[in-house]
């Protein structure tokens, strides 16, 4: 089976490192990670990741923004993008859902349980 | 009734009655609060030096005039049905700052304030003397305080993300194995770190619920399964403390009124308290009970009760009945006051009772569905039928009680989230939103509304009280007119009529085109009850009556005479443009009518007359009284 590649995006290199430990303990994935929208927008144009996890609140540009940007490249415009944030209102993620995003994963997270539940989220938007 | 001033008459000699009277004056005078006092038909007969100071006003521009002047605009209609109410029923009214009053200044500005009551019988009869005090000051605390609160939190749980992160993977032994002391070691340092979230997490509730900030989604709602729910999201935390949880009916229950999912944190909260209060293989028992109006749940533990000393302060924010109490059970001393909180908003109530034979019940009791319904759904249901979207009861019935005349009867909404149900449910003939709804933004309502398949051209009719939308955003929502509140009712039924074409009765009109007569007269005798049917047999007659008549349906026949009856669709269209619907009744061809305003297709020969009458009064919410009882 070939490597799902997965780009993780948050401003916080602490949480980067822990996502990444997290997410290696699935040998499937292969993990990327930006520390930035800017970042991001260039890392998915190139390397085509099957799934971006997006944080919310980052300087510069935020994680919608970063995604209406995603959404707007054609090369970009379908990876399926989960938000990470805190425990986000029912509302709020409807919001984040009709601003394109597939999903939302609350903050803080288990890292031991993250690979399955991003799993969970590949397999129901049928892409492993 | 209030009270009675009588000192100055008790005193006997007519130098102590103007001592007394000098010291009245002298203490209104002095008091830092601004006072009012008016009379029963609402005209200022007194103030003091703080009212004129608050509200900008000489105090001969106040005496002799009615107390709605010193009430913004947008509020005097309200303000003179609350005072109307105080009159027949006087009682002492304490000031409260949830109640979201306004005062308004000479120079058109408005200030927040707390306004207490106190209703005086006078030898002139009952006067009422209002006490002001502006909350301007407390207001801009409260949102400095809550901006900081928020702030805080975002930034407490960051650090937190990665600590407990860091943690999780330690203890997961993602880093290889760990000695037994250090992974007990880092135990406690994880669970404490997850107690700082769940912390965060409540403060940020208590704050986001204080400021309003949460919105609330009504909806009818299954309490017995949401229960069982969130005692099965709950068993494992139970067996943590080896406590058994028992879910008993007393009776059962109808359909609560609520928001799922802040009633699933209310029993959450509740159970999870009992869970830690009860004793190892302790019982938690929780009981549903059907009542008149409402329903009722309880959750009873087998603790040791609350102290007596601790009672009155149990659903005050981090109270806990003793501080070690907290550090061994893992509280946070906010969730009772959340619990409070959040049934206050969903308009129950919550209280606790000793349980016989020791510990404590709490019970939380419900607006039941059946009741709002009854309220909701117009009793006289032989108008026109149309949505009001109104949180203000008052306001609502007001409404409903002036249209009926008018031949219109009027369902209420009391959020989106109720009026989008309400609306899919049921067709309405329009809509008319209240723009100034507590717990929603009016134009993203609006675009809400005009998503939903169901409704995206009924008429709407906004209310507001204070803002006006502009005409741009008005078209671009497609909303008919925007009208003043408190709503003129001859305005509002004409824009109405106007907008339904509908008679006084409340029939609506329906144009069949068909060359058979048989057919004609037949569909006309059969709607002739509900509907007025105009009935042609050419299309140069049908474009005759659409040019002065309009309708709510038209129904045609593919093959009328030589030509298609579907050649009248470009006329079929009503004044504002808004496309009528159609129905196509043909013994052949049916099936060629693409056009999306063609609503239902049905060929002569299979369907029976029935299944025409059916598709008609299945696109004019004409109103079977079996829908009327399923909504009950």
């Amino acid at each position: 089976m070939s490597a799902i590649r997965i780009l993780h995006v948050d401003d916080e290199p602490d949480i980067r490192e822990i996502v990444g430990l997290s997410l290696s303990l699935n040998p499937d994935f292969q993990l990327r990670a930006c520390g930035s929208g800017a970042d991001a927008i260039t890392a998915a144009a190139a390397w085509s990741p099957l799934l971006i996890l997006l944080d919310v609140m980052m300087p510069g540009m935020d994680g919608p923004t970063t995604l209406s940007h995603l959404r707007k490249n054609p090369d970009t415009s379908d990876i399926p993008v989960l938000f990470m944030t805190a425990r986000a209102q029912a509302r709020e993620v409807e919001q984040f859902i009709s601003l394109g995003a597939q999903g939302v994963i609350s903050k803080p997270f288990d890292p031991m349980t993250l690979p399955f539940l991003v799993r969970n989220h590949l397999q129901a938007l049928k892409l492993v | 009734m209030g009270k009675v001033i009588g000192i100055a008459e008790k005193a006997c000699e007519p130098w102590a009655v103007e001592l007394v009277d000098e010291k009245f004056r002298l203490a209104v005078e002095a008091c830092p609060s601004g006072m009012v006092m008016t009379d029963g038909a609402g005209i200022i007969v007194l103030t003091n030096a703080e009212a004129e100071r608050l509200f900008g006003y000489q105090r001969s521009e106040l005496i002799g005039r009615p107390i709605e002047i010193l009430i913004p605009e947008r509020l005097r209609n309200k303000h003179q049905r609350h005072r109307h109410t105080f009159i027949e029923h006087p009682q002492t009214r304490h000031a409260e700052a949830s109640r979201n009053l306004f005062g308004l200044r000479q120079d058109g500005t408005e200030f927040p304030v707390e306004i207490g009551l106190e209703p005086i019988c006078s030898r002139d009869g009952l006067l009422v003397l209002s006490v002001i005090t502006d909350i301007s000051d407390r207001k801009r605390v409260d949102r400095l305080k809550n901006e900081f609160v928020s702030t805080v939190s975002h930034e407490l749980r960051t650090p937190l993300t990665s600590i407990s992160g860091s943690l999780g993977l330690l203890v997961g032994g993602a880093a290889g194995a760990l000695p037994e002391p250090a992974l007990r070691l880092l135990t406690i340092a994880q669970n404490n770190s997850q107690r700082l979230v769940r912390l965060i997490n409540d403060i940020l509730d208590i704050e986001k619920i204080e400021s309003g900030q949460i919105v609330f989604n009504f909806k009818r709602l299954d309490v017995h399964a949401l229960i069982e729910q969130v005692i099965e999201a709950n068993r494992a935390y139970a067996d943590g403390f080896g406590v058994q949880v028992r879910l008993e009916l007393a009776s059962t229950p109808g359909d609560v009124y609520a928001d799922p999912d802040r009633l699933a944190q209310v029993i959450t909260n509740l159970l999870s308290n009992a869970i830690k209060f009860s004793p190892l293989n302790g019982e938690v028992i929780v009981t549903i009970e059907q009542r008149a109006n409402n329903v009722r749940f309880s959750v009873r533990d087998h603790g040791s009760g609350i102290p007596a000393e601790f009672k009155p302060r149990v659903f005050e924010k981090f109270a806990q009945a003793d501080t070690t109490d907290a550090r061994q059970k893992g509280g946070t001393g906010l969730g009772l006051s959340i619990v409070k909180q959040i049934v206050t908003r969903l308009g129950g109530q919550v209280g606790f009772d000793e349980a016989p034979g020791g510990g404590t019940v709490f019970h939380v009791e419900l607006p039941a569905w059946a009741q709002v319904a009854r309220q909701d759904i117009d009793t006289d249901q032989r108008g026109v039928r149309i949505l009001l979207c109104e949180d203000d009861p008052d306001a609502a019935s007001a409404l409903r009680d002036g249209l009926h005349p008018f031949g219109f009867s009027t369902d209420f909404a009391r959020n989106p989230a109720d009026a989008i149900a309400r609306a899919k449910y049921d067709r309405y003939a329009a809509i008319l939103v209240d723009f100034e709804l507590p717990d929603a933004d009016g134009v993203n309502f609006l675009g809400r509304l005009r998503e939903q398949p169901e409704i995206y051209k009924t008429p709407i009719v906004i209310l507001s009280a204070g803002r006006k939308i502009d005409r741009n955003e008005m078209s671009k929502r497609d909303v008919l007119e925007w009208i003043e509140k408190p709503a003129d009712v001859d305005q509002l039924a004409r824009i109405l009529d106007g907008a339904i074409g509908h008679e006084v009765n409340g029939r609506p009109r329906i144009l069949h085109v068909d060359d058979d007569h048989d057919v004609l007269e037949l569909v006309a005798q059969i709607l002739e009850p509900t509907a007025i049917v105009v009935s042609v047999d050419s299309i140069e007659a049908a474009r005759r009556a659409l040019t002065t008549q309009h309708f709510d349906l038209a129904v045609l026949d593919i093959s009328v005479g030589p030509v298609s009856g579907l050649d009248l669709l470009p006329d079929l269209h009503s004044r504002k443009g808004a496309p009528i619907p159609v129905i196509v009744f043909s013994a052949h061809g049916a099936e060629l009518a693409t056009d999306p305003q063609v609503e239902a297709k049905l060929t002569k020969s299979r369907a029976s007359l029935d299944a025409l009458v059916a598709a008609i009064h299945d696109r004019l919410m004409l109103r079977s009284p079996e829908v009327a009882e399923e909504m009950q």
